[in-house]
């Protein structure tokens, strides 16, 4: 391989899992700027959404090579749906006591459905044969593999509708203006437990999306969502807390710095790397690379 | 009145501790309490869950036989405990376990960094353990005697996944002379990349990439990348079941034409086959143990130890199966040799042991004695080839029950 065809081959795998940390980050960051909320029970809703997804394709497996992805919008919306529930039944309630309970009670969240998950589903290692596991586009030297290429795909494409949604929508003017202040957003109006429970269905739903188009190239267990939503986030607090389209970048971000390290330095030191990022801006620039000291969405 | 109160409390009391003494000290039971302690949750729980499917299947198995015939017959009692995934929590599972029963034996501990960090509770119980840990640190002159490794030493394996290469160099005149290494960055990766990066330079194999990697991976696009880029036409991964996943799909992907010859672990749990599907064909991998070995097919009561536990789970029995069926077998032998449930006595059982048959045979090549630091002296790992969504035992000759496709 020519040294640029190692760069480029370095770079393109990068934004590729990068795209699927982006994915998981950006409804975490909505979250946190809308809510001011972290929830720590995200990684669970991924794998939750993974196991929604695999029953869904137990149910019917169209054939071809995209046929396993007429999961994706049902096992979003199936999310969403849970996570407005998450948020009428358990986040809502436990806002009466103040933030604290309700970070808690994501972390007991995210311990029990762990724990759900093995008893309903066992510990095992779930997958479902499918062509797009191994697939992959060549161009010259320079290969994309089809699974994690629809995730990126996937990921920017929810960035330009969230940024339009955001900017645009009456949901995204009042989202904004809750995040800004709840209590002047409520005096003209805003009914600020809707735009929770909604930026919580979108947050649970986006990342049940992510879920879905990782079924076809990565197993499915009790604990996978631990594996990405430690890299989702330490890419929201890099990007800057709140920021939703930033949160993307974060995501993209750390997948290239995470291959370029295994490139060119040592495959070892490649999450070690992202740590090293993660504390420099911490020192630098707390707020984050994308925000201007402020949250925004 | 309230004198004669505590005089009874207090002989009631005296009675019961009296009991309690007299059955902990005699050992004397119609039931043997024997613990499995092996990770039951966390990312390693899919390991703990097969040895326990096993483990009951073992007792079962005693049980239905008339027990241990030697204490006329009493029947073993399976105690299961979750040794969790860090060491802190494997210590005190260990400690908990010990001090809340009368244990003749454990079996148990799956992960070498598990295993090393409880074996001092079971040192200090004097309570024996089995463990399926392979990592060659635990079997030393100060493990304390109370640990017996029912599977091949780390660095077997490795020696084993050179001799294939160097068979099968020779049996299809292949031509490869550069290996590259990956291993998971834990002590199990270590252990098992040491044998094999000793033995690739005995061998006379280039080493061209010789790297460990992070546990818990997302991609193995980088680590193919290294791969080709090193121009290595042989790969010995040392991985679990998601980086093999990974890495095998990423090799695919990259239209790679290295040769994989697999470390065990992921290579050959059920979950590799079902996600590749027809794909898994051809793939080979070292192995601890595998079900159609000569041993085993040679015994049609050990094949029906595996038929029956493809019918009970729903997968061929995997390795984490095998070894747990054969050390729970093993420490049955002991108690029964023993002729005692004194955990003291049947320790130094299973250091006399030399068993040729029963369910302690299942490990190649069917013949289990343990020397003076409690490795198990005959065992030897054997290479499997995926054909036909099923491991095959392909080498060594003498325990090899398929011929080998050109990978």
């Amino acid at each position: 391989m020519t040294v640029l065809n190692v760069l480029t081959q370095a770079i393109v795998n990068g934004l590729l899992i990068g795209g699927v940390y982006a994915l998981v980050a950006v409804g975490l960051n909505l979250m946190f700027g809308v809510m001011k909320l972290v929830n720590f029970a995200h990684g669970e809703f991924l794998m939750a959404g993974m196991y929604v997804a695999l029953s869904l394709a137990g149910l019917a497996l169209p054939p071809g090579l995209l046929g396993i992805y007429w999961v994706a919008v049902p096992t979003m919306l199936i999310m969403a749906v849970i996570g407005a529930a998450f948020y009428l039944l358990l986040l809502d309630r436990a806002a009466r006591f103040g933030e604290s309970p309700q970070i808690l009670l994501t972390i007991g969240l995210s311990i029990g459905v762990q724990g759900f998950a093995q008893v309903l589903r066992g510990s095992d290692f779930k997958s479902v044969p499918n062509p797009i596991n191994g697939a992959a586009l060549h161009l010259g030297r320079i290969y994309f593999q089809v699974g994690p290429a629809i995730s990126f795909a996937v990921a920017i494409g929810v960035t330009i509708i969230m940024a339009w949604a955001l900017r645009s929508t009456r949901f995204g003017k009042s989202a904004r203006a809750v995040a800004e202040s709840v209590e002047t957003a409520e005096m003209l109006g805003i009914d600020a437990r809707r735009v929770y429970m909604v930026s919580t269905a979108i947050a649970i739903g986006l990342v049940g999306l992510a879920g879905a188009l990782l079924i076809p190239y990565h197993f499915t267990f009790p604990n996978v969502g631990q594996n990405f939503v430690v890299v989702a986030f330490l890419a929201i607090v890099i990007a800057g807390l709140g920021s939703v389209l930033g949160a993307v970048f974060g995501g993209l971000l750390l997948g290239v710095m995470q291959s370029l390290t295994a490139a060119y330095l040592d495959l070892d030191l490649s999450t070690a790397a992202i740590y090293v990022l993660f504390l420099a801006v911490l020192l630098l620039r707390p707020q984050g690379l994308f925000t201007k000291g402020q949250r925004t969405l | 009145m309230h004198k004669n109160r505590f005089s009874v409390l207090a002989l009631a009391s005296a009675a019961i501790f009296a009991v309690a003494v007299s059955n902990g000290g005699t050992y004397a039971a119609d039931q043997i309490d024997i613990a499995i302690i092996v990770p039951l949750s966390g990312p390693n729980a899919s390991v703990g869950e097969q040895a326990v499917n096993a483990a009951k299947l073992a007792v079962a198995d005693v049980n239905d036989a008339g027990g241990i015939n030697t204490l006329g017959g009493a029947k073993l009692n399976l105690i299961i405990a979750d040794a969790t995934n860090d060491p802190q929590g494997a210590i005190n599972t260990s400690e908990r376990v010990l001090s809340q029963n009368t244990l003749a034996g454990a079996y148990g501990l799956a992960l070498s960094p598990l295993t090393t960090a409880a074996l001092p509770a079971f040192v200090k119980h004097h309570v024996p353990v089995i463990t399926s840990a392979i990592s060659d640190t635990l079997v030393t002159p100060t493990n304390g005697g109370f640990l017996f490794q029912i599977a091949p030493k780390g660095s077997a394996f490795g020696n084993q996944q050179v001799e294939f290469l160097k068979f099968l160099n020779m049996k299809y005149k292949m031509g490869i002379t550069k290996a590259a290494i990956l291993y998971v960055n834990n002590p199990y990766g270590i252990a098992t990349k040491k044998g094999v990066e000793q033995l690739a330079e005995k061998a006379g194999l280039q080493i061209v990439l010789n790297s460990a990697y992070p546990a818990e991976i997302t991609d193995a696009s980088p680590l193919v990348s290294k791969i080709e880029q090193s121009g290595a036409q042989v790969l010995f991964p040392v991985s679990y079941i998601t980086d093999s996943s990974l890495i095998l799909t990423a090799l695919r992907s990259a239209n790679s034409h290295v040769l994989v010859i697999g470390g065990g672990a992921g290579f050959i749990w059920p979950p590799i086959g079902q996600s590749l599907g027809d794909k898994v064909n051809g793939l080979t991998s070292v192995a601890s143990w595998n079900l159609d070995s000569k041993n085993v097919n040679a015994d049609p009561k050990l094949i029906d130890v595996t038929k029956r536990y493809a019918k009970a789970y729903g997968t061929f029995m995997p390795e984490q199966a095998g070894e747990a069926y054969a050390g729970v077998s093993v420490l049955a032998a002991a108690i029964q040799a023993a002729k005692s449930a004194d955990p003291a006595k049947v320790r130094d059982a299973l250091a006399a042991i030399d068993l040729k048959n029963g369910g302690g045979s299942l490990m190649q090549p069917g013949q289990v004695a343990f020397d003076a630091n409690g490795a198990n002296r005959h065992v030897q790992p054997v290479m499997i080839q995926w054909q036909g969504g099923v491991p095959h035992t392909v080498f060594p000759e003498s325990v090899a029950t398929s011929q080998v496709v050109k990978p």
